[in-house]
């Protein structure tokens, strides 16, 4: 792989990518009605998919693209003229133009930055983990902290573990059911971690898209973290629901500086109340669509090919 | 090793060894390379006596707890900002008392739906 290729490649994932992305933008509405026939925790992984499908798509447009030259298709290098770059691993390629260059760099420098802030945060949770855990007592289910607010929440990336503080547990011992299953469902499912992955492997989005499909990825999370409490504690929805407006109530009216998150409430109570029809015949199908989106890529990898080489040599 | 310092008022590499570390599995020099950590990070008192150093904690359990916490809210902090922790009810810049009322309403009345 030569540093010219290297930077084609790269080029090329970028366009294929975020024309996708641009695409998936456009079509928002209508994924926004799909996801709302979907049930809670699918949803999160039709979000999930969605912001991947772009970066893993570009990749096996790439991949693919580069088949011929590993005597995997129409081999046409013989024949290939200078009219668009020629993405080959055999053969030396033409370097590409300044305009390609600086779409491999960013792409790049993107990647790295999101890889960067994926370790940081990794490093952050880890080490603050460990500093909760040693100030926590072990309850069990729970690890319980000092703290004059009411909180729950669950923490670690590999391992994560649901934290109580005993504010919590003195005030409102009736509710502690609702807020344990709710963590509980957040550490069974790695939210945490998938949430903190999701900028790297949403990297093949525009910045504005992944960033909205992110924020109905926590959305989504956050209901299906609701809805399996509903399904366990005795009382059901109300229970949560009960719960959420409860602590919400006793939030402080400035916290840290952290962002109000619009909606949030709201949208959590109204869900637990009136669930929304899901339908298992959805989720078949978007399942389906997404395993035959590679397998078609890859059937007409000669078609790929071509298609990946005109689109550098329209920006060459 | 904290626990076990706490319970005795101080103890060398090898009652230290013997109480917590062959448990584990763990040799004397991992069990010195330890509390030789945790003296450099301030949680340790040592004196030399003879030719061991004995250590003692230099904070209370509680204290040390509080310790721990301080330091973890910045953590907490950051990774609430970055959006990586999930708090079950995020925190909020601004409440709306009203449409929290309005929730609690609203779920008041299922409530009474559901025992009717």
């Amino acid at each position: 792989m030569t540093l010219e290729l290297a930077a084609l490649c790269l080029a090329g994932f970028a366009l294929v990518a975020h024309a996708l992305s641009a695409v998936i933008m456009a079509g928002l509405p209508v994924l926004d009605h799909v996801a709302q026939r979907l049930a809670p925790r699918v949803r999160v992984r039709w979000w999930l998919a969605l912001t991947a499908l772009p970066t893993v798509l570009g990749v096996l447009a790439i991949l693919v693209a580069l088949l011929p030259a590993w005597g995997l298709g129409h081999d046409h290098c013989v024949a290939h003229g200078s009219h668009h770059p020629h993405l080959c691993s055999a053969h030396a390629s033409a370097a590409p133009g300044i305009v390609l260059v600086v779409i491999a760099l960013i792409v790049s420098v993107r990647g790295l930055v999101e890889l960067y802030r994926l370790c940081q945060a990794a490093r952050l949770s880890q080490v603050t983990s460990r500093q909760l855990l040693a100030a926590s007592t072990d309850r069990g289910e729970a690890h319980v902290f000092a703290s004059p607010r009411p909180e729950a929440f669950a923490l670690g990336f590999f391992r994560p573990r649901v934290h109580l503080s005993t504010s919590l547990l003195e005030r409102h011992p009736a509710i502690v059911p609702a807020v344990l299953a709710h963590e509980r469902a957040h550490a069974r499912h790695h939210d945490g971690l998938w949430r903190a992955l999701a900028p790297l492997i949403g990297v093949g989005h525009w910045p504005t898209i992944s960033t909205q499909l992110r924020a109905r990825l926590a959305t989504a999370q956050e209901l299906a973290a609701d809805a399996e409490a509903a399904a366990q504690v005795p009382g059901g929805a109300v229970s949560v629901a009960d719960a959420i407006v409860l602590l919400a109530r006793e939030a402080p009216s400035v916290a840290y500086g952290l962002a109000f998150i619009e909606g949030s409430v709201p949208t959590r109570v109204h869900a637990l109340l009136s669930p929304p029809h899901s339908s298992r015949p959805w989720a078949w199908s978007c399942a389906l669509a997404g395993c035959a989106l590679p397998v078609l890529v890859t059937i007409a990898r000669d078609s790929v090919h071509h298609g990946v080489e005109t689109l550098l040599g329209a920006l060459s | 090793m904290l626990d076990y310092l706490w319970q005795v008022s101080d103890a060398d590499v090898q009652q230290t060894h013997t109480v917590v570390g062959s448990k584990r599995g763990i040799s004397p020099n991992t069990v010195g390379s330890a509390l030789e950590r945790l003296f450099k990070k301030g949680l340790l008192a040592r004196d030399k006596v003879s030719h061991a150093y004995r250590y003692r904690a230099v904070l209370d359990r509680d204290s040390f707890r509080a310790r721990q916490l301080v330091e973890a809210a910045g953590g907490l902090r950051s990774l609430r900002k970055s959006g990586l922790l999930a708090a079950f009810v995020e925190l909020v810049a601004d409440s709306d008392r009203r449409a929290l009322d309005e929730l609690a309403q609203l779920i008041q009345k299922k409530r009474d739906e559901g025992d009717a």
